[in-house]
């Protein structure tokens, strides 16, 4: 039941929006473009981990095999 | 206990996304299938005891094991579908939500049909006396 990884998560998503607003703000819309697709990357790589994870296990409790 | 650390969870995670939502729309996605994954991860561990323990009860009462293992095989397929058809309602893509299902009935199908072929062939031997 870890759950650090919802936070971190949620955390990587708010960080990425406040920095699109700065660069926004600083006329630098390229760049907040990049960011949001970093921040977008980032997550997936974590959430590809946790799914095979999950299937695994439901592969393993299931029988599925 | 753990109803309560796993509701906290769960309506923490449904908080979370509603602020991202705000924001940043596309990594909404990402974040509620990672909080579905740590939910379900959690209850896994329980349902391994709960089937060792249906597979003792039958075994006592003679029934095969093959049907008990067909059955915890649909129960997984149905498990996965529907978390997977959320996810996808949850996107607002309701079309492929339902391909997801329908994938899930014909898989389903497929898994029980030595079951369905038993039952017919009791059927059979049945109707004979009749």
């Amino acid at each position: 039941m870890d759950i650090t990884i919802i936070l971190k998560i949620a955390g990587i998503g708010i960080l990425v929006a406040v920095i699109c607003q700065l660069l926004k703000q600083t006329g630098r819309d390229d760049m907040a473009m990049l960011v949001t697709l970093a921040g977008l990357v980032v997550t997936l790589m974590i959430v590809i981990d946790l799914i095979g994870g999950l299937l695994n296990n439901v592969r393993q409790v299931f029988e599925l095999y | 206990m753990t109803v309560v650390k796993l509701l906290g969870v769960a309506l923490l995670s449904c908080a979370a996304a509603v602020i991202l939502r705000a924001y940043k729309p596309e990594l909404v996605i990402p974040f509620v299938i990672a909080a579905g994954c740590v939910l379900l991860l959690s209850v896994l561990e329980a349902l391994t005891g709960i089937f060792s323990d249906l597979r003792a009860a039958l075994a006592r009462y003679g029934i095969d094991a093959r049907y008990m293992g067909v059955a915890i095989r649909v129960i997984g397929i149905a498990y996965l579908i529907q978390f997977a058809s959320n996810i996808c309602k949850d996107a607002g893509e309701n079309a492929l939500s339902g391909k997801v299902e329908m994938v899930g009935r014909v898989l389903i199908l497929s898994v029980s049909i030595p079951v369905i072929l038993d039952i017919l062939d009791i059927l059979a031997r049945f109707a004979a006396y009749i």
